[in-house]
């Protein structure tokens, strides 16, 4: 956190700016009414769950909403004596990259594909008719692309958009928004879809730009680690409206509104709370477990692959009530792992011993009976549910296969809803009826539909908002004591590993590197790259502050 | 905390909103919405072709050979269309070969849809060997032209209008496969069949439970377009004499039998072609309705 600057003058003031929503939707106000000021040189973060409307009220500024359906209904955006909200697109595009640059979440999506990046920052020059020759442009572009902590540049710049990594390709999208050195730079969620190390590196390169060039930053983000670690001011956002706005200081530490205070109470704490070792049976127990994808062979149709180890030796236990935390970062086979155990993949050796038996060799018939045992959440509650069944045959179907006559399915089926917090009549609907918390619950009664003994969350927190994520954290671990289950939590978020997790294993690029109780592990990590992970925890600094209403 | 999970009672049937929420989508296309006008008084003309028709189809009224429409000089109000070179009430014959168009369309995709999403599925399911047999054989017929195949089966058959449309369903029958297997694989990758497996879900109740519903959307817009193609080919192959035999009145028949007076007396062609292209058009029509209401992607909100 760097120190607030005060006494500067305003480089941008929204003030009274309501942008309206089409007839159809759930709210008249996309932002409502929201007024608030950028000084130059502060790093301002916009935080709000989703629907709260923070990336409208930035892409108001820059143009962008979606017209004619949303657009501007009262209000003004005040930049160098200009109204934005009523220019023309003319003067507007003088305006976008040459004085107010953009960001976005998704670098794969916001850079041409089929487009060399050299080519790409190329563009940006010649869009806004600079009279500057095309050596001088090449050597601009080499520079921009050093400036934003790229090696090889000539390299970099001579690779088309996938042949980057992701954290490349979020830098070239800030070299090409940062090209014409604009005083605004908006980055909406520029980091959510990077890795912990990654988004770490970027979020420095952000904060060292932003000194280095005196910028005004709009940072707009879901997350309160990342605010902690890069802001100077917040304004916490909710359906449209500003809740509250202060320094990172205030807002992170003593939050007056009770919604801002209910966000920041959600946020898992980093440090881990010494648990109690557990010693009951071991439900299931992994050994040695290898699995590679592709194979070294050519057929007629098919092209040779190259092959990945997704999974190299991999071992350990979970215990009756325990859960075992697997994290790393994309790539690193965590999935994979918790996939072979439930056998949706093929492992290539090794054993998965559950209740003592080796199922990885099973037939199909023989597997059946222990199917039930064994069952998943998934990350996306918008895939995992079929959309075309309605949610009582989709929690009765595993109930069906084995032969559960359908009254009583059904009849437990009420029962589970009510478990997960939902109402009954919530069986005869369809998926796309339900938010993406409930359709989590939903999967979660799925899987209790079949009495499991051993439970696998694959990511199932990852894609909800903060304060859903705690309610379904809440309820998972609940069901864990009530049931005494043995769960393998499958998570990219150190923080919520460190939450609910007994024992964590992290991974990378296949192996376990380091496995043990999660307090010893997060207090004392062994291994460097469990060290970098923890490292890279945005906002790990910041002790989340608990509230006694 | 306010935890979010309120769900009311359903105030209608799921269906229903569905239902109407494809109707408003579909309303907004204004050309979808007259093919199916149109197709739904031909549908009603075909099905009471018995009480509307003025004359039978095949009886020749020797008096009045090739007489021209009513709107036409010498035209005659006892027959609206005219008649034919035999002597045959035009409007009739008009009439009773709008059954055979439906008739030609329904079995056509009957057998298309049924083979091309069973063999889709199965190659979806059964990648590798399996998968590469049905689709390299799919390929092969794609190959061949399609009216140029559709002819050389039923050579091989013999000429009927029942050996047409196997000739016809066997030359479409690769579009629906290649279509529903595409489909599939889309939703067999997404975690809901995932789920299924782990519950220990048998290969058939993901295919057709689980996973055929969800392929159902295109598949639909593509029957309703090679509904059309059906109606078309099957004329073709009327017009050169393989698909249905004179004296039925079929559309593309009808054309064949008044090829020779095509500079004399030019309705004798002209109604049964504008018949065909207008019956054509209006399902094409239909089933750019039906790609738009269908298509999630293409809606106008988000509901």
């Amino acid at each position: 956190m760097s120190e607030s600057k005060t006494a500067k003058e305003a480089i941008l003031t929204i003030n009274n700016l309501s942008i309206s929503l089409p007839s159809r939707a759930d709210r008249p106000f996309a932002v409502d009414d929201v007024s608030f000021e950028l000084f130059a040189g502060e790093i301002l973060c916009i935080v709000g769950e989703s629907g709260s409307g923070k990336s409208m009220s930035s892409n108001a500024v820059m143009g962008l909403l979606p017209k004619p359906h949303v657009k501007v209904a009262k209000g003004e955006i005040l930049f160098e004596g200009m109204d934005l909200a009523k220019i023309d697109n003319s003067k507007m595009q003088s305006i976008r990259g040459r004085k107010i640059g953009m960001i976005f979440q998704e670098p794969m999506t916001a850079l041409n594909p089929v487009m060399k990046v050299s080519k790409q920052l190329e563009e940006v020059f010649q869009s806004h008719h600079l009279k500057l020759s095309r050596s001088e442009i090449k050597s601009k572009i080499i520079e921009m692309l050093d400036d934003v902590g790229l090696p090889d540049p000539q390299i970099i710049g001579d690779s088309y958009p996938f042949e980057l990594s992701g954290g490349q390709r979020q830098r070239v999208m800030i070299a090409m928004a940062l090209a014409l050195e604009p005083d605004i730079l908006i980055a909406d969620e520029p980091t959510t879809a990077l890795d912990v190390t990654t988004q770490a590196q970027i979020l420095k390169l952000i904060a060292e730009l932003q000194r280095k060039r005196n910028m005004g930053v709009i940072f707009i983000t879901h997350d309160f680690g990342v605010v902690a670690e890069i802001a100077d001011r917040v304004i916490v956002m909710q359906l449209g409206k500003i809740v509250e706005q202060g320094t990172a200081e205030k807002i992170l530490n003593t939050p007056e509104h009770p919604y801002t205070r209910k966000l920041i109470s959600t946020v898992p704490n980093l440090g881990a709370v010494k648990k109690a070792a557990i010693d009951s049976e071991v439900v299931v127990s992994v050994k040695h477990l290898y699995k590679t994808y592709g194979e070294e062979k050519k057929s007629f149709f098919g092209k040779a692959s190259r092959v990945v180890h997704a999974s190299k030796d991999i071992n350990f236990d979970i215990r009756k009530g325990e859960t075992l935390g697997l994290v790393g970062e994309s790539g690193s086979g965590k999935s994979t792992v918790g996939r072979c155990i439930i056998r949706l993949h093929e492992s290539n050796k090794g054993a998965v011993e559950f209740q003592g038996q080796d199922i990885l060799g099973l037939t199909n018939a023989e597997m059946m009976p222990i199917r039930q045992h064994i069952q998943m959440i998934f990350q996306d509650p918008y895939a995992s549910l079929n959309p075309r069944r309605k949610i009582g045959d989709i929690i009765t179907e595993g109930p069906t296969i084995h032969g559960v006559p359908k009254e009583q399915s059904w009849k437990k089926a009420e029962e589970l809803l009510e478990i997960v917090g939902l109402d009954k009549f919530a069986l005869k609907r369809y998926p796309h009826e339900f938010s993406g918390g409930q359709r989590q619950r939903i999967g979660i009664a799925r899987a209790l539909a079949m009495s499991p003994k051993l439970l696998i969350a694959d990511e199932a927190v990852s894609a909800l908002d903060v304060s859903v994520q705690a309610q379904v954290l809440e309820l998972l671990d609940e069901i864990k004591h009530k049931m005494d289950l043995a769960m393998l939590f499958v998570t990219h978020d150190l923080r919520v590993a460190a939450q609910v997790c007994d024992n964590i294993a992290v991974m990378k690029l296949g192996e376990v590197v380091e496995y043990g109780n999660t307090y010893d592990v997060f207090h004392n990590p062994q291994h460097e790259y469990t060290k970098s992970l923890l490292d890279a925890v945005p906002g790990k600094e910041w002790q989340v502050p608990t509230f006694t209403d | 905390m306010s935890v979010d999970t309120a769900v009311t009672e359903p105030k209608q049937s799921a269906m229903m909103a569905a239902l109407a929420s494809f109707w408003f989508e579909f309303r907004q296309n204004k050309g979808a919405l007259y093919g199916l006008i149109f197709v739904s008084i031909l549908a009603i003309v075909a099905i009471f072709a018995d009480f509307i028709a003025p004359y039978s189809p095949i009886e020749q009224y020797r008096e009045v050979l090739k007489l021209p429409p009513v709107w036409a000089e010498g035209g005659s109000w006892a027959h609206i269309f005219g008649t034919d070179a035999l002597g045959r009430d035009q409007l009739s014959r008009m009439i009773h070969g709008s059954r055979y168009s439906f008739y030609i369309g329904f079995i056509v995709i009957f057998f298309c849809l049924t083979i091309g999403i069973v063999l889709g599925l199965i190659a979806a399911f059964n990648k590798g060997f399996i998968e590469n047999v049905i689709m390299r054989l799919m390929d092969i017929i794609l190959a061949f032209p399609s009216l140029l195949m559709a002819l050389a089966l039923v050579a091989i058959l013999g000429p009927s209008l029942e050996n047409a449309m196997i000739a016809i369903a066997v030359v479409f029958i690769p579009h629906f496969v290649r279509l529903t297997r595409a489909q599939a694989l889309s939703e067999l990758g997404k975690d809901y069949v995932s789920s299924s497996k782990t519950m220990g879900a048998s290969t058939m109740r993901l295919m057709f439970i689980n996973v055929l519903p969800n392929c159902m959307a295109p598949l639909i817009v593509q029957a309703t377009m090679s509904f059309s193609s059906a109606i078309l080919d099957a004329a073709a192959l009327g017009f050169l004499g393989m698909g249905a035999q004179p004296p039925s009145p079929e559309w593309g028949t009808m054309l064949a039998d008044s090829r020779q007076y095509i500079l004399s007396d030019p309705w004798l062609m002209g109604i049964p072609g504008l018949a065909i292209l207008f019956t054509v058009l209006s399902i094409n029509l239909i089933g750019d309705g039906l790609r738009d209401a269908l298509d999630p992607k293409m809606k106008t909100s988000k509901a």
